[in-house]
């Protein structure tokens, strides 16, 4: 047994609705509160009816060293955990003792000042992460080098791509050197290569004996970095143990939610006033499946309600699906292919259509996206499941290896077979 | 068990937070504001730095506000108005009493709005929240010293030269920080809640420059109204600084006695408003 870095013990986070969600703004709002409170004997009673726990008797041990994953749906008490263990907030109930120092990074790039160069940020970042300046110092050359951003480092962050600003940021928060790593979804940012590197550094910390505790939706990640995992659900700790099994129980949560209807779908993100009320699958003679088949051509139809009365311009409306580990596996997106500005209203629906399926047979899932104007509408992760029927894809008879099934894409491809000219050998070529 | 007598000084060693609902009144916790000092400088350099980044006059606007204000001032309140300045010469009268109150003005505006400006800030990263509102009091302190500045060139202007007591001159400037961040603390912590400070602040530090003694001599506050006036702290400053900067000037120091106790009530009260609602900032942001 290693030592103890975190200790939870019953930790419970009580929100009432009156005070986080229902917000009183102002005063004349907080005075008719009191008064219906009042008039309906006391605010007691109305708390029942607006409350919630956000997070209910939480319990778990991290050791030192130990690299912890946290998986779970929206609302399931994750962004709550962690920002108590951060300091943020602080718990209604219970107890959490931690032992070192902690650096928690719930975004990247907190405290960044557009105005700001980005020398004058690196260090403005790192003392709003508990950096010293001297620390900063000692390691700015490094912070620099890591980020790519040389070449920029004067200029304010403003003129930045978004790409150059990531970089910048996580670099900051690579090279602080924390007993303790807080870290939620940052790697959800950046390209694939600057991606690659961020994992490699989070091991590298992980390898150093530090102690990191990591929320993500991608299962990939999670198993790539954690020994150990915890699912939460509903502001308990559904189960913790292997990695393996909690992303195979989280996946197995996926597939229950997503079988609620999506009117009913509360974890939805945006300005709401576009919705998805329904996804349908049809085939190329535009007869409603229940599934779509390996290699045939599939239509996923969405169907989408506006606010009455409103035009919406600038649309973009997009699908993505997801393999069983949560990983993206492709996106359609109705501006890629077809740039012409698309105006919605009332209801309709888009149809995409994908010719000769590249999935193998499995469980899939989908997530939706409106937008309009630049603004999110309606985004849903893990909306529907899409559940895909092995057929004859390479027309060969047979099917994906296993390890691959909703575990990737199929693509078209051949092979030949060579040989070396007679006498000659190919080994010396492969010195 | 040798092994965890190990793992009890390594324990030991490295620091040790226990999180835990907190409800006391009086858990006021300054010594983490000391743990966290760079991080007020670097805030306290972050606003000043860019408060005057892309500007062609860059910190010249800290001297420019003030000799405006000044000059239309006196147009309208000496020439036109015929306000009397105790027998100083109006222009030198109006700017020691406008160095003061542009440093308050500012700093109540800035301060009281600390939080809610920060909100990405408060939801994601820890550090104690007293930082944002005490940064935000210091840092006009900077346009302060700046307009100070021009203000030596008015009296060369003016023929007047100070005295020794404009050594006491950071006393009554240290006073008026005070006064901004025990107001500050409060109207904060209220902002965070009520969003009617945003439309009541500026309004309230509209007003504050008539019930001070900005444009006016207190001589002119009628004798009945003394006490009453003497309350607001602001007037303690003013004419502290007046005191200070102009040689001969006469206060009559018995008024600095109600508002340095209602600044040391306020300052206390506001401390302890600020930490009790310091745990929902983060949930009510």
């Amino acid at each position: 047994m290693g030592t103890v870095a975190i200790r939870v013990e019953g930790l419970s986070k009580h929100y009432r609705l009156g005070a986080a969600r229902v917000r009183h703004n102002t005063l004349r709002d907080h005075m008719m509160y009191r008064l219906k409170a009042l008039t309906r004997g006391g605010e007691g009673r109305d708390d029942s009816e607006s409350s919630f726990w956000a997070l209910k008797d939480v319990s778990f041990d991290v050791q030192q060293g130990e690299v912890l994953g946290i998986v779970g749906h929206n609302g399931a008490g994750k962004s709550t955990l962690l920002k108590i263990l951060s300091r943020i907030t602080q718990p209604t109930r219970g107890t959490a003792d931690i032992y070192g120092r902690v650096s928690s990074l719930l975004e990247v790039g907190t405290g960044f000042h557009s105005e700001l160069s980005g020398r004058e940020n690196i260090f403005l970042n790192a003392a709003m992460l508990g950096m010293r300046r001297h620390e900063v110092q000692k390691k700015f050359d490094e912070i620099v080098q890591f980020s790519g951003v040389e070449a920029f480092i004067d200029t304010p962050v403003k003129r930045y791509s978004s790409g150059m600003y990531v970089r910048l940021a996580f670099a900051v928060a690579a090279h602080l050197e924390p007993e303790i790593l807080i870290v939620d979804e940052v790697l959800a940012v950046g390209d694939a290569s600057f991606q690659q590197k961020c994992l490699g550094k989070m091991e590298e910390v992980s390898r150093s004996g530090r102690t990191v505790l990591i929320v993500s939706h991608n299962m990939t990640v999670i198993e790539g970095l954690c020994e150990r995992a915890i699912l939460l659900e509903k502001g308990h700790i559904a189960k913790i143990g292997k990695t393996q099994e909690i992303v195979e129980s989280y996946a197995d949560a996926i597939r229950s939610l997503s079988g609620t209807a999506i009117g009913a779908r509360r974890d939805r993100e945006g300005l709401g006033e576009m919705r998805l009320i329904r996804i349908e699958l049809l085939d190329r003679d535009r007869h409603p499946v229940a599934a779509a088949m390996t290699g045939r051509d599939i239509i996923i139809r969405l169907y989408y309600r506006c606010a009455e009365g409103k035009q919406f311009r600038h649309c973009r409306v997009s699908i993505s699906v997801n393999g069983r580990k949560g990983q993206d596996l492709f996106v359609l997106s109705t501006d890629i292919v077809d740039p012409r500005p698309l105006t919605l209203q009332g209801e309709g629906f888009i149809d995409f259509i994908v010719p000769e399926l590249p999935l193998g047979g499995g469980a899939y899932f989908f997530q939706s996206y409106f937008e309009s104007n630049g603004h999110a509408q309606d985004w849903i992760k893990n909306v529907a499941p899409f559940s895909v029927l092995d057929a004859d894809y390479y027309g060969t008879g047979k099917i994906c290896p296993p390890g691959w099934e909703a575990n990737g894409v199929l693509i078209r491809y051949r092979w030949e077979a060579g040989m070396p000219q007679p006498g000659k050998s190919f080994l010396p070529l492969s010195r | 068990m040798s092994a965890l007598g190990v793992n009890e000084d390594r324990a030991a060693i490295l620091p040790h937070v226990r999180i835990r609902p907190v409800t006391g009144l009086l858990d006021l916790d300054l010594s983490s504001l000391w743990h966290y000092r760079e991080l007020i400088y670097i805030l306290v350099w972050r606003d000043v730095t860019v408060r005057y980044k892309q500007t062609l006059l860059g910190v010249a606007w800290a001297m420019f506000q003030p000799i405006a204000t000044m000059l239309i001032f006196t147009a309208v309140f000496s020439v036109m108005g015929k306000i009397p300045s105790d027998g100083f010469p109006y222009p030198v009268f109006l700017y020691a009493g406008l160095l003061p109150w542009f440093y308050v003005s500012q700093a109540l505006s800035r301060g009281g709005s600390s939080l809610v400006g920060e909100a990405p800030l408060i939801s994601k990263v820890y550090f104690p929240r007293l930082i944002l509102p005490l940064a935000a009091t210091i840092a006009p302190l900077v346009d302060l010293v700046l307009a100070f500045v021009a203000f030596l060139g008015l009296m060369a202007w003016f023929d007047v030269l100070p005295t020794w007591r404009i050594l006491l001159l950071p006393l009554f400037a240290g006073l008026a920080a005070l006064i901004t961040l025990s107001g500050g603390l409060w109207i904060s912590a209220l902002y965070v809640k009520y969003r009617d400070v945003g439309h009541i602040l500026p309004m309230f530090i509209q007003l504050g420059m008539f019930v001070s003694p900005i444009l006016y001599p207190v001589s002119k506050v009628p004798e009945s109204w003394r006490a009453f006036y003497a309350l607001n702290p602001v007037v303690s400053v003013v004419e502290g600084f007046r005191w200070a900067l102009i040689p001969g000037f006469q206060v009559d120091f018995s008024m600095f006695l109600p508002s340095l106790g209602i600044v040391f009530v306020v300052l206390i009260g506001g401390l302890i408003y600020f930490r009790s609602m310091e745990r929902t900032f983060a949930d009510v942001i």
